[in-house]
């Protein structure tokens, strides 16, 4: 089972394996820092200490300006 | 574990923020009010709007100028100041249209008069075209066409300010880079609120200290219709980008370090810079009237060697005849 993320605007599908973990951990293993993403899943914005289960799909929306 | 179960510090609905540097958990509805109050308390600390002020919004169609444009509307009714769009097209394929229908979809929900500028109808090219016939990289001609429809817009309407959507860490991004450059009187223009000058408008920033990830936060949880792209120009490997996050890592481990940044750039940024030796540059092009460091400005300057011709005053009488009555 994996941990399915989606890296939105960079519509990026990432697979991370290892189990539940929190959203924070989750962000730290994509080298992002909780300044820097809005985490939804099932399309509700999820705080940091939240636990994404194995076989979730998350959408990590980057804050950092396009233009 | 705090989540799911973690509540609103303000009442008992689920939280979906946490505001470090306050100490706060918020719901939806505590924290798009929140945020709406931190820009007012930024108007209202550094004088940015006054009641019967007229301000152009310069809203791009981004999650920053689309919170911008959300919240000054909101607090136009309560402050009892007037608020009108400017959108400048820039004619980029697969981005601009885009970010013009997101600009136009909440302008017209909102009731709020629209100006859009489109460059292929002002100066018959692209912003593309312009750079490739300039010869000058994309990101510096979008920043002197933007620059200067925001100023020649605001002067033709008769607008009192223009706001744009920089926040916080667009700032801190901007003060760091000079500090690392060692260019000191960039930092007096990274203020609150520049001063009108002869040919330039007073240019406000609402969202000063407003975090990146604030204004996504709001544009998600009210539903705005905000492009989430990335224009094809962008340079991904700007020092800007590297500063902003190496600054949001501090963010995280030391909470309102921004704030604090801010509020003492605020207060210094014109006493760090030799501003007479600057003010002493600054003059009106000789072509359209508007500031210049020169006996031309850049806009004046780039359209020449685009298309033959400074384009300054023609571009002028052009908007001027657009934004009549645009605050009636």
């Amino acid at each position: 089972m994996v941990i399915k993320v989606r890296i939105v605007p960079e519509n990026k599908e990432v697979e991370v394996r290892g189990g539940n973990r929190r959203v924070r951990e989750l962000l730290k293993e994509l080298g992002l820092s909780l300044e820097e993403a809005v985490v939804v899943k099932n399309g509700r914005v999820v705080l940091d200490d939240e636990v994404v289960k194995d076989g979730e799909s998350v959408e990590v929306l980057l804050a950092v300006s396009g233009g | 574990m705090l989540s799911p179960e973690a509540k609103c510090s303000f009442c008992r609905r689920e939280a979906v923020a946490r505001i470090a540097y306050a100490k706060l958990l918020l719901c939806e509805e505590h924290y798009i009010e929140y945020i709406r109050n931190k820009v007012r308390r930024t108007i209202l600390r550094y004088n940015l709007a006054n009641r019967g002020d007229k301000i152009l919004l310069a809203v791009s169609g981004g999650k920053d100028s689309l919170t911008l444009l959300d919240i000054m509307y909101a607090l136009s009714q309560e402050m009892r100041f007037s608020v009108a769009v400017l959108h400048i097209d820039l004619g980029i394929e697969g981005y601009s249209e885009q970010l013009k229908h997101s600009v136009e979809s909440h302008t017209q929900k909102l009731g709020v008069p629209l100006i859009t500028l489109s460059l292929r109808d002002i100066l018959g090219v692209t912003l593309p075209q312009l750079s490739k016939r300039s010869r000058r990289p994309p990101c510096s001609v979008c920043g002197i066409v933007k620059r200067y429809l925001m100023n020649a817009c605001a002067i033709e309407s008769g607008a009192t300010a223009v706001a744009t959507g920089h926040t916080a860490d667009d700032v801190i991004a901007y003060a760091i880079k000079s500090f690392i450059l060692q260019d000191y009187s960039s930092l007096s223009k990274l203020v609150p609120k520049t001063k009108a000058l002869q040919g330039a408008i007073s240019r406000i920033r609402p969202l000063y200290e407003v975090y990146e990830r604030e204004t996504l936060l709001y544009s998600v949880l009210k539903r705005l219709p905000f492009h989430h792209g990335m224009c094809p120009y962008v340079v991904r490997n700007s020092l800007e980008r590297h500063v902003k996050r190496f600054f949001n890592q501090i963010e995280e481990l030391f909470p309102s370090t921004k704030i604090s940044f801010l509020r003492r750039l605020a207060k210094h940024a014109e006493t760090l810079t030799p501003v007479e030796t600057e003010r002493k540059s600054i003059r009106t092009c000789d072509v359209c009237g508007l500031i210049a460091s020169d006996h031309k400005c850049s806009f004046c300057k780039v359209t020449e060697s685009a298309v033959g011709m400074p384009l300054g005053r023609e571009v002028r009488d052009y908007i001027s005849s657009m934004v009549k009555e645009i605050w009636s």
